[in-house]
């Protein structure tokens, strides 16, 4: 009832009575505990601002309830617990150092309490407290902080060890941020608002000792679904290789060159999950030589008589090929290598996961290694060609394993067959080519099973293969040469409309992936995609309207604009049905509103692709643009933040589209462009509305500068009294400034525009 | 934190693959309009 009625100012009284309740010099324990209890839950799922003028009170009845020599542990429990959901909006407290010492003052004694639950729930509280107030902590670490989190670090009791750990990883995650922030004020040329105190660092001598006890606390049957202090160790020596990058490493090896072949398994795995977790933040030119010393104790490993050492080695295995390629990807040790991943793939599924993971990651890097000859050429060969047909044949074998279902495992395969297949270099593809027949045989035998699915398993299975075999191909049409395209498109066409037709009403995730599937086929056949529109149109229609299922309905919008995109003005004929369906769906409330930008953008499409043909279409599109270009969202979400940014660049690459089309692409602008003249105004204000926000992205700023480009090259000097303003002026000024080479060409291309039109009208 | 862990023993999904394909496509439109801008600096 509070939630409902505080924030619209009813019951104004019920804070101040329920501290009355807690401080009263008669209340029962009873009373105190239900009260803390409920004011716990009111801080928890309030709006902070509905709630923070009454902080001082609320932090008056908890910390009553906190305090030391408050005899109930129950009332005790509830006033942690309730000071944990109220930090949020306590910050006016935190900011003055009197109620700051206080706050810290009980909070660091409840972790001190004998009662397990208000030491964790104590805990957490610092947890928060040092993410939220990390700028006031420095007065606390040294004298309690520290030896208080340490201590939690090296308990017996899981609970209590994990908050512990977690203190430590926040600091790691806050300080990372704030390293962040420094580097952007230096590269502004002003001093950063926060900065770090290095806590993660100056510790480290402190804390890795205790991590790596802990990392050695293996469970024995270990259910992955389990959180436990080793797991929340090893994440915290990555954050920390994150965080303290080359420092940590001289903390570690000791420990890693001490235990790495110990007889103890729980010591071995210890030392290689310590060794694959600092793999990411230290220099790599100084991890290298380390790296390619442990290789063959790496590669030894992993036929280890521990099935859980086996599957950290492939896990730290997969690390090394994707931080530091170098050191896996050389003549020593590659073929020692690849021999001993393709026999571990045999292996249990939690490795033989992981070694497809290393693999993916090693294609990757093979492919990055390789010489291109010339720029953007693909490379004749790489150090993985002469394994390449055998890797692909055993991946597709455990694609097929009975246990494929357990850890990820036929995922994985896919995965990395998929990897294999996008990084290949020339002399690969006849491997490619048999891939693709294999892939599209598979299909056809996976649809022959449907009629034999039987069980939820069964169709939870087939849609998951099915999924992944749409994936695959998707990977191996992009490699396929546009000479090879048209003769296996048939066959692959009709296998993706057998899907369609079988999976009406089943699994959206089926039906996504084979819209995405078509999606890569319209690309790599351009033009010639026209023959399959007609059997097509009914299951994109079908996407289309599929409100409910927003991925599918998404996939089906983008497949709209691929196919504007291949077939240019050859997909008139179909385009006043699909425009209805497009206005449609931007109209409905139904429709999630991830969809609708993507909407936008296919109306540029279709504008590229019709040219002067759009014109029928240009009215209701443009009132739509009109509409979509006003939206405002809540500024306090960042997730609408980003959304509106979205919706703004599509807004304007609609509107690029439609300028571009309708101009032509001819010597002289078409006449059907005059069309937009009185739309100008409309776009320039949305234009400078944008500019004036803060908030806009990089690629907002980017095809702002593109569309004033566009707009001044036809419509010539009209428009420089629109674009001469302050907004846009600063607006290209910050575009021209950009990291991003899109921004800064079109900033600088739009800026190059407006400055021939002042050139020529000065004349 | 856990998601971090887990990482351990995950492929990319189908999310990754959707990702990819909006990215193309982005790519796709910039290079087709570029193009045409590209031509009409030429002509000018």
């Amino acid at each position: 009832i509070a939630l409902t009625e505080i924030p619209v100012g009813q019951w104004p009284d019920l804070i101040d009575r329920l501290v009355a309740n807690v401080t009263a010099p008669g209340a029962t324990d009873m009373t105190k505990e239900s009260t803390l209890e409920a004011i716990g839950y009111i801080c928890q799922d309030i709006e902070p601002e509905a709630i923070a003028a009454k902080s001082n009170n609320i932090l008056t009845a908890i910390v009553h309830g906190m305090k030391r020599d408050e005899p109930n542990d129950h009332v005790r429990l509830a006033a942690t617990t309730a000071l944990l959901n109220s930090l949020e909006f306590t910050r006016q407290n935190f900011e003055r150092d009197a109620e700051r010492h206080f706050i810290m003052q009980v909070v660091c004694e409840a972790t001190q309490s004998t009662n397990t639950q208000i030491k964790v729930a104590a805990l957490q509280c610092l947890v928060k407290i040092m993410s939220l107030y990390y700028q006031y902590m420095e007065h606390y670490m040294g004298p309690a902080l520290f030896a208080i989190t340490l201590e939690a670090m090296k308990s017996d009791i899981d609970e209590v060890a994990l908050q512990g750990i977690e203190f430590w990883s926040n600091v790691c995650d806050e300080e990372v941020d704030l390293a962040i922030e420094a580097s952007e004020a230096a590269e502004l040329g002003r001093p950063p608002e926060r900065t770090s105190r290095f806590y993660a660092k100056g510790a480290l001598q402190y804390l890795v000792p205790v991590l790596m006890m802990t990392l050695g606390k293996q469970e024995e049957a270990d259910d992955d679904d389990e959180w436990n202090p080793c797991k929340a160790a090893g994440v915290c020596v990555m954050l920390l290789a994150t965080c303290t990058e080359d420092d940590i490493v001289p903390h570690v090896l000791p420990f890693v060159k001490e235990n790495i072949k110990h007889s103890n398994w729980r010591l071995r795995d210890a030392a290689i999950m310590a060794f694959g977790s600092i793999l990411e933040g230290p220099d790599p030119t100084n991890l290298k030589p380390m790296v390619e010393q442990a290789m063959p104790t790496l590669i030894e490993a992993l036929s280890d008589s521990s099935v859980v050492v086996r599957d950290t080695t492939a896990w730290t295995l997969g690390r090394v090929c994707e931080l530091i390629p170098d050191a896996a990807c050389n003549d020593t040790y590659l073929k020692l290598l690849l021999e001993a991943l393709v026999h571990s793939l045999k292996g249990e599924p939690r490795v033989a996961s992981n070694v497809c993971w290393a693999l993916s990651s090693l294609a990757e890097a093979a492919y990055e290694q390789a010489d291109t000859g010339e720029v953007d050429g693909e490379p004749s060969t790489y150090c993985l060609s002469a394994f390449f047909d055998p890797l692909v044949d055993v991946l597709l074998q455990t694609t097929d394993r009975a246990d494929g279902n357990q850890c990820n495992l036929r995922n994985a395969a896919y995965e990395a067959l998929m990897e294999l297949m996008k990084n290949s270099p020339l002399d690969c593809y006849p491997t490619v080519q048999k891939t693709t027949m294999i892939i599209l045989e598979r299909l056809q035998q996976v649809l022959h099973m449907e009629s034999q699915v039987q069980s939820h398993n069964d169709r939870i299975q087939v849609n998951d293969i099915q999924s992944l075999l749409c994936a695959t191909l998707q990977s191996v049409l992009r490699k396929v040469t546009p000479e090879d395209a048209p003769k296996i498109s048939d066959p692959i066409m009709a296998a993706l409309l057998q899907m369609f037709q079988t999976s009406q009403g089943k699994s959206g995730g089926v039906q996504e992936d084979a819209l995405l599937a078509v999606s890569t086929l319209v690309e790599v056949l351009g033009h010639n995609f026209l023959k399959y529109m007609e059997a097509f149109k009914p299951y994109l229609s079908l996407g289309l309207r599929n409100v409910e299922d927003f991925p599918v309905c998404s996939a089906a919008v983008g497949v709209t604009g691929d196919i504007c995109r291949a077939l240019g003005d050859k997909v008139e004929p179909f385009c006043d049905e699909l425009m209805s369906m497009l206005v449609e769906n931007l109209g409905n409330n139904n429709v999630h509103r991830n969809v609708k930008p993507s909407i936008l953008s296919v109306f540029g499409d279709m504008a590229l692709a019709l040219g002067p043909k759009f014109t029928k279409y240009l009215d209701v599109v443009l009132q739509m643009l009109h509409q979509a270009s006003q939206a405002q969202v809540d500024r306090t979400d960042f997730d609408m933040l980003d959304y509106l940014n979205e919706l703004r660049e599509t807004c304007l690459e609609a509107y690029t589209g439609i300028v571009q089309g309708l101009k032509g692409d001819g010597q002289t602008p078409k006449q059907e462009v005059q069309l937009l003249h009185s739309h100008v105004p409309h776009m320039i204000t949305f234009i400078t509305s944008v500019a004036g926000d803060d908030e806009k992205s990089d690629p907002v700023v980017a095809s702002s500068a593109g569309l004033i480009g566009d707009l001044c090259s036809v419509f010539g000097a009209d428009m420089l009294q629109l674009v001469e303003t302050d907004p846009i002026t600063s607006l290209l000024s910050q575009g021209r400034r950009s990291k991003t080479s899109k921004t800064k060409t079109l900033a600088m291309w739009a800026t190059k525009e407006i400055r021939r039109l002042k050139s020529n009208s000065s004349w | 934190r856990f998601a971090l862990y887990k990482a351990k023993s995950s492929g990319s999904s189908q999310h990754e693959r959707r990702r990819k394909i909006l990215e193309a496509r982005r790519e796709a439109r910039y290079d087709l309009i570029m193009h045409l801008r590209c031509i009409e600096e030429e002509n000018a």
